[in-house]
């Protein structure tokens, strides 16, 4: 994890404030800083963002494969998720210095994403056992200014949530074998639903309290972090814990209940985001799931 | 998204309104592995695009513009008397193509345009190319920043094209008004006024194609009659022929035809026709056969894969690139050998009311009921042939259709029984191709004429492709029409020579640059005379033989040099080589240079001097060479002879003028040379006319024999000159040594006769197995083993692996031509190779390329062999023309014996016909044998029988008719 290094009275500065209520740059504990999102940064992939929170910056684009269901899964679609750390981001990330973050980060999110019941996978089968569609979410880290994991799992739920996945229109044969046709027309594809889909919460502990979207100086002063999946409606959907810290089982309900609230909070700012964006590309999606008889049928 | 406010200020100048010059364009696409692409492009809009009319003071104007509209377009309509462009929609230009082709000062639009492309590609191609020489402005309103549009997401593409047409309305109406032009929207669509999503829709100006046309003055008459008047959505080029239930299996898209290929589960090939019913692909030789699996004799057939039925060939024809699929071995099949009777023949005389009345409702569908019993007859055949026979071919079906070979046709229209039917036949010419259904609502312009239609597609619902008419040639029958119909068919550049080739010729009265007398080795003072068939008017070629002393002779062949006059990357240069041969047909010759050098200037007249490229040997008395020189030579020919003057001269005895001399050393030469030829296994070919008694008659044969071993001896040479020069650059001529099956039908009628023929040990072989055959089957046996040999080919050497070389038909190792330069193309090549080859040329890069060499190659082999083709069927015309009114007997042979008919050859007239069984006969088809018996009659391959033929005054086709031998039911009296 990219550090910062301080010396032992800015750390002192630092967890005093934290404890008053006051972070170095003004926000109260629970405050984020402010950010935005960009959609269709990498044109020629079905969804991108680039999601800026303070210095952290992060582009996220998701591209639609067509695939074979997992044979334990025959009717999900699946998702994949890569992230890479770039040396441009940290200096810490040089070689195969952001590596082991990136693994985490992705074990994170792929245990997020495929377990829970936040995207419908079912939702990405085309034909059972034969054709499904494979999501590559790609995340590129730009810059890293504390809090990254968060900023994340923003933005893949925002380019989940404006991914254009094409709609398969039907099915051509391919030496006696059908496969399916996507739709060529621009404004003719589908978005996932992604109203249950999880942010994540990382909760640092500076001093004797959590706070929220820390900065990296912050992230030098903790030990270890909790990093919470929480969902819209406030449920949670994982806890991970990330460093060497051990937590006591109060101050981890502690953390739990204020993440929850936070969580439901950032859901919500980031859905009227992603919904506005949606608006803002003027098209008449139709519900997803398309029906199954519709869009299968053999010319 | 970049944005462009910076380049706005600059742009503004122009007018432009269009606030957002930068669009991001998206397109979904699918990858071969079905893999979903989206694909973004940045679309620049420009403001730099002009109108196209003369005189606009508004665009702005720079080196790419183009002007194509009048300044003051002329008033022709009596409706919109005011000056207007025209600006047609989609399916105005799909349903009124011939219409928009007579029209001036239209505007096309680029988006009205890329649905044409989407629909017809045809029709596409024919407007476009239009656009080149007509008044016609193809405007790029989709790249035009103040006429483009984004599609909204609500919207069609059919609609948003409407709002971009009418959008483009409303720009050219604001742009020209301060001319007083305005726009008429031509659309046939009569809900186009209501699909208007704009304000004051009544004022846009729009007229279908009949009310505009109707409208227009005395000039346009003829206008109407190609006005397509079915209803807007009755119409079947918008609505396709959704009709019968008769239905071709969908064909494969490429993609997968191309994976199939790869992974070896189809085949590739070019179709060839047997019948409309029946025919075959030659594959490559990719197909692995487990080496137990192969029998005796499943070479010949391996490559050759049978197609039957409709539903197998699926509407591949003639020459397509196809790809086929092998059918399991329990399908295989044998050829049905049924000859299909053309339609014409067995339909009622078209021309008959009472009969056209009688079946009016019921014909149609009874036709389609005849053609399907076409088919069931075939297959049924083929039920039979299948019991009888052990050997099996491999048998595929159609998958997918990799390219078209669909090229204009030649033939007459079978009008539709059908009343008033829009939809009628065209009968091709060429049998090898399909019908076309062709679509016209003035049939009665073409009765009685030869066409030309050019097949369009083919849908999956309908048994014949569908065609559109490009031009009438003449009158049906009439020579000269068929002529032009043959030169038609077989793509024959017959234009006269344009102003630049022109431009290029000497200016007669012509006179030899005097520089050429001192560079050029002089032979003007040697006895040189040339020796050509009788009123031929291009002699390339002359000789000349001179005893040195005792032992030696000097003999020369002196070609008139061409490359003199037509030197390279000129326009006449071009021209030769596009025409690549001159083409004789019957009565006319259709030159490849102009008649001011083929005929005069290059041309070896008698008594003048004349530029020449000479071979010259030194020859003992045995006709070894014992040395070869070429020369570019000046040489004044002594006597321009005939074959027969040239005979006469060698027959008489007393004779004994140098001309005489020279004649009788070039023959006594001759004939040694060519008894060495034969004795090597030279083949004697025949392409077909033998006398009466089997024998070829020539009186003339030595000169013939004289003039033409020499020039063989001077190709030889120089071939074996070049290539020995350029290995890489040589251009010879080679003849692949014909596979064994080609000579199947040779072996089936030696068969027949108790007669060996060895056709896989070599020419040598063959020749001498053939000189070994009875007198009387040892001409019409020629013919035979003519047929069955492959073409001759111009190939590059650069390009052809050494072991294909060879000359089967001569023997020869290599072989090239240059003795015709004034009729061939090959030889001008050949006479500019070697002029660099003796560096009295210097070397031409763009000469000395293989891949050049090779691309004219291939041109004038095909271009040969149009010209081939070209030449049998006008002669064959002018053969149907003198039979006219005359009943005649003659000698024929049976050539092949097939299921239904006899296929027979008339020596005299070098012609072949039919005869077919009546369908009530009794006869039994012996299949392995190709014989058929008629009770005690047997017919087999090379019988001679005796032929009546006549002319069918209507049709102009020769009838064959069976005189001797006498079977009743099949042969005719002499005296009916």
């Amino acid at each position: 994890m990219a550090e910062v290094l301080l010396s032992e009275e800015e750390k002192y500065y630092l967890v005093l404030g934290v404890a008053q209520d006051i972070r170095v740059d003004g926000r109260s504990r629970l405050d984020y800083r402010s950010g935005d999102v960009e959609v269709n940064t990498v044109t020629n992939s079905h969804g991108s963002v680039r999601i800026r929170l303070a210095e952290t910056d992060v582009i996220v684009a998701a591209k639609v494969d067509l695939g074979v269901p997992k044979t334990e899964t025959p009717n999900q679609g699946i998702i994949k998720f890569l992230v890479d750390c770039s040396p441009t981001a940290s200096p810490d990330f040089e070689g195969r210095g952001g590596d082991q973050l990136a693994e985490t980060i992705c074990r994170i999110l792929s245990s997020t994403y495929a377990k829970s019941s936040s995207i419908n996978l079912k939702s990405l089968c085309i034909v059972p056992k034969e054709f499904c569609y494979i999501v590559d979410v790609d995340i590129l880290v730009l810059q890293c200014g504390g809090n990254l994991l968060d900023v994340i799992a923003m933005g893949v739920k925002a380019c989940l949530g404006t991914c254009e996945i094409p709609r398969a229109s039907g099915t051509r044969y391919d030496l006696g074998k059908p496969v399916p046709v996507f739709s060529k027309d621009e404004f003719q594809f589908d978005y996932l639903d992604v109203s249950k889909a999880p942010v994540i919460v990382t909760l640092p502990r500076v001093g004797r309290y959590f706070v929220v979207d820390a900065t990296l100086e912050e992230e030098s002063c903790s030990k270890g972090k909790l990093a919470i999946g929480v969902a819209p409606d406030g449920s949670i959907t994982s806890v991970d814990k990330l460093g060497k810290a051990c937590y006591q089982v109060r101050s981890i309900a502690a953390s739990v209940q204020m993440a929850a609230k936070v969580g439901v909070d950032v859901n919500k700012v980031l859905s009227d985001r992603i919904n506005k964006l949606k608006l803002s590309k003027l098209h008449s999606a139709k519900p997803w799931p398309p029906k199954p008889e519709e869009g299968m049928d053999v010319e | 998204m970049i944005t462009t406010d910076a380049k706005m200020t600059d742009l503004s100048q122009y007018g432009c309104n269009n606030k957002k010059l930068v669009r991001e364009v998206i397109t979904y696409r699918q990858n071969r592995k079905g893999k979903p692409l989206k694909i973004s492009r940045e679309k620049y809009l420009r403001s730099d695009i002009n109108c196209g009319s003369y005189g606009c003071q508004l665009c702005p104007m720079n080196e790419r513009s183009r002007f194509k509209l009048d300044e003051d377009p002329p008033i022709h309509s009596q409706k919109f008397n005011f000056k207007h462009y025209l600006l047609p929609d989609v399916g105005f230009i799909l349903r009124q193509v011939d219409v928009v082709d007579e029209l001036g000062n239209v505007i096309l639009l680029q988006s009205v345009m890329e649905e044409v492309w989407r629909k017809n590609v045809t029709k596409y191609k024919r407007i476009r190319d239009g656009t080149k020489l007509k008044k016609w402005m193809y405007f790029l309103n989709d790249h035009h920043c103040d006429t483009y549009l984004d599609r909204h997401p609500d919207e069609t593409v059919d609609e948003r094209n409407i709002r971009a047409l009418v959008h483009c309305y409303e720009y050219f109406s604001n742009h020209f008004a301060s001319r007083k032009i305005k726009l008429v929207i031509l659309s046939d669509d009569p809900e186009f006024r209501k699909c208007l999503k704009i304000e004051n829709s009544d004022s846009v100006l729009v007229a279908t194609g009949e009310e505009y046309v109707m409208s227009l003055t005395e000039e346009f008459k003829g206008l109407e009659d190609k006005l397509c008047r079915v209803p807007f959505n009755e119409d079947e080029v918008i609505n396709k022929y959704n009709k019968g239930d008769f239905e071709y299996p969908p064909h494969l898209d490429p993609v997968a035809v191309q994976n199939g290929i790869k992974t070896g589960k189809y085949f590739q090939g070019p179709y060839r026709n047997i019948n409309f019913y029946e025919g075959s692909v030659r594959i490559g030789s990719d197909i692995e056969e487990p080496a137990q699996k192969k029998r005796k004799g499943d070479e010949i057939n391996l490559n050759e894969i049978l197609l039957q039925g409709l539903e197998h060939i699926n509407r591949a024809s003639e020459g397509d690139i196809v790809a086929i699929e092998i059918l399991p071995e329990d399908k295989w099949s044998v050829p049905s050998g049924i000859v299909i009777v053309e339609p014409a023949e067995h339909e009622p005389p078209l021309t008959d009311d009472k009969i056209v009345v009688d079946k009016e409702t019921a014909d149609p569908d009874a036709r389609d009921e005849e053609y399907r019993q076409e088919e069931e007859e075939i297959l049924e055949a083929v039920i039979k042939s299948n019991k009888s026979v052990q050997q099996k071919r491999r048998t595929g079906k159609v998958v997918g259709i990799i390219r078209r070979k669909w090229k204009p046709c030649c033939g007459v229209i079978q009008r539709s029984l059908k009343h008033g039917s829009n939809f009628h036949m065209f009968l091709p010419d060429n049998k090898k191709l399909p019908r076309v259904r062709i679509e016209t609502r003035n049939v009665d312009r073409f009765d009685g004429k030869k066409i030309v239609v050019q097949i369009d597609q083919w849908p999956i619902t309908s048994r014949f492709p569908i065609g559109h008419y490009i031009k009438i040639l003449g009158d049906a029958g009439t020579i000269e029409t068929e002529t032009q119909a043959i030169l038609h068919e077989h793509g024959i550049p017959h234009d006269p020579f344009s102003k630049a080739v022109e431009a290029c010729l000497p200016t007669l009265p012509y006179t030899i640059d005097p520089e050429e007398y001192t560079k050029r080795k002089d032979f003007r003072d040697l006895v040189i005379c040339s020796v050509d068939p009788e009123g031929c008017t291009d002699i390339d070629d002359a000789l000349h033989c001179k005893k040195l002393d005792d032992e030696i002779y000097e003999v020369g062949v002196h070609i008139a040099d061409v490359s003199y006059y037509v030197r390279p990357e000129t326009a006449l240069d071009e021209e030769a080589a596009k025409r690549s041969t001159t083409v004789y047909l019957a009565d006319r010759r259709i030159h490849m240079i102009p008649g001011t050098l083929s005929t005069t200037v290059a041309s070896l007249h008698c008594k003048e001097d004349k530029l020449v490229f000479s071979v010259v040997w030194k020859m003992d008395k045995n006709a070894q060479i014992l040395d070869t020189k070429f020369y570019k030579g000046i040489m004044n020919s002594k006597a321009a002879m005939t074959y027969a003057e040239a005979q006469s001269r060698l027959n008489s005895k007393t004779a004994n003028d140098e001309i005489s001399v020279s004649l009788k050393g070039l023959s006594y030469l001759a004939q040694i040379l060519r008894k060495r030829r034969f004795d090597n296994g030279a083949l004697m070919l025949s392409g077909g006319e033998v006398s009466d008694d089997g024998e070829v008659e020539d009186d003339c044969e030595e000169s013939h024999a004289m003039v033409e071993e020499f020039m063989l001896l001077a190709n030889c040479s120089v071939a074996q000159f070049v290539l020995n020069t350029f290995r890489e650059y040589a251009l010879l001529r080679r003849h692949p040594t014909p596979p064994p099956a080609n000579f199947e039908p040779l072996l089936l009628a030696a068969k027949a006769h108790n007669i060996s023929i060895d056709v896989d040990k070599g020419s040598k072989a063959l020749n001498e197995s053939l000189e070994r055959q009875p007198p009387e089957l040892k001409s019409i046996l020629r013919v035979l083993t003519t047929r069955c040999m492959t073409q001759a080919l111009y190939c590059c050497s650069g390009t052809t692996a050494p072991d294909e070389y060879h000359h089967f038909g001569l023997a020869a190792d290599i072989y090239t031509h240059f003795t015709s330069p004034i009729r061939r193309y090959a030889d001008l090549i050949v006479h500019r190779l070697l002029a660099i080859a003796l560096e009295v040329e210097a070397p031409n890069q763009k000469i000395l390329d293989p891949q050049r060499i090779h691309a004219s190659c291939e041109n004038i082999n095909i271009r040969h062999r149009m010209a081939q083709y070209a030449s049998r069927a006008s002669y064959n015309i002018h053969k149907c023309k003198m039979l006219k009114g005359k009943k005649e007997v003659h000698l024929g042979y049976i050539m092949f014996v097939r299921r239904n008919a006899l296929q027979i050859f008339v020596p005299k007239y070098a012609m072949e016909g039919f005869i077919f069984f009546p369908k009530d006969a009794i006869y039994e088809y012996n299949e392995k044998d190709g014989e058929v018996k008629f009770g005690s009659v047997s017919f087999r391959p090379l019988d001679k029988v005796t032929i009546g033929l006549s002319l069918e005054e209507k049709k102009d086709k020769v009838v064959f008719r069976l005189l001797k031998p006498e079977v009743p039911g099949l042969s005719d009296q002499p005296d009916q």
